[in-house]
């Protein structure tokens, strides 16, 4: 109920959900207290690309299966107060339109799920450790990026 | 050990005192023996509940996952990928050292 009532929302990369849940990574502490943040106030949304993303770098770098199991049952069971969107074919189709018509290879497919999302759901508001993705052209003006 | 004054049923408190005295056993060790099991099992299960009620942030919060890093030092493209990409889009792979180190 109480994420209905936050009108802004914002797009969490899949670096932050390392980043928030792996204490070596660097940007743990910035992750955390951005999230202290931000939590009250935002409807916090991503994709299954980006949780894919994420588990599969979480799984590598820690090797705890069962640790990144409870993770992926929480991110399609009881993701709450997170919102992960299904990209479905339209939007893949627009992402791999970015993803393929990028000026320099620097950008992932699921980035571009990242950035598809936000254009077509019009989510201004960004939450990413990555630099390639707030130096993006179409997401130069009006895009507000928390980092 | 607290101490818990507690009122009693009369037909209760003459029960357990019928029963303390055919077993030897004190009435206080009586109920204490009684409670303990169902207890635990109830403030078990309200603790599931509770842990389940954490919604996921404030689990990740808590339950961060500790331990070695297997891929000290590389960027998230070097572990998916092998490799990365520097400022001008050229393809970069791991420097050696980093491979070592890994």
């Amino acid at each position: 109920m109480a994420q209905k009532s936050k009108s802004k929302k914002i797009l969490i990369d899949a670096n932050v959900f390392i980043a928030l849940n792996f204490p070596q990574d660097s940007c743990h502490q910035k992750a955390k207290e951005l999230f202290d943040e931000i939590k009250n106030s935002y409807q916090l949304l991503t994709n299954n690309y980006l949780v894919s993303e994420a588990l599969t770098i979480l799984l590598m770098k820690t090797k705890n299966i069962q640790k990144i199991g409870i993770l992926a049952c929480r991110f399609y069971h009881q993701a709450e107060p997170f919102i992960m969107a299904q990209v479905d074919k339209k939007l893949q189709l627009e992402a791999l339109e970015i993803f393929s018509t990028q000026e320099k290879p620097k950008l992932s497919f699921p980035d571009c799920t990242l950035i598809a999302q936000a254009l077509e759901q019009k989510i201004t508001t960004i939450f990413t450790f990555d630099r390639n993705i707030r130096e993006f052209p179409l997401l130069e003006k009006g895009y507000k990026f928390i980092l | 050990m607290k101490v818990l004054p507690i009122k009693l049923p009369d037909e209760m408190y003459r029960d357990l005192k019928l029963l303390s005295q055919m077993t030897h056993v004190s009435m206080a060790d009586f109920i204490r023996k009684e409670i303990k099991k169902p207890l635990k099992t109830r403030v078990k299960k309200i603790n599931i509940r509770k842990k389940e009620k954490l919604d996921f942030l404030e689990y990740m919060l808590q339950n961060p996952i500790s331990g070695k890093d297997h891929m000290p030092g590389l960027t998230h493209d070097e572990i998916l990928y092998g490799y990365t990409y520097n400022e001008k889009g050229e393809q970069v792979w791991p420097k050696k050292a980093k491979a070592k180190k890994s």
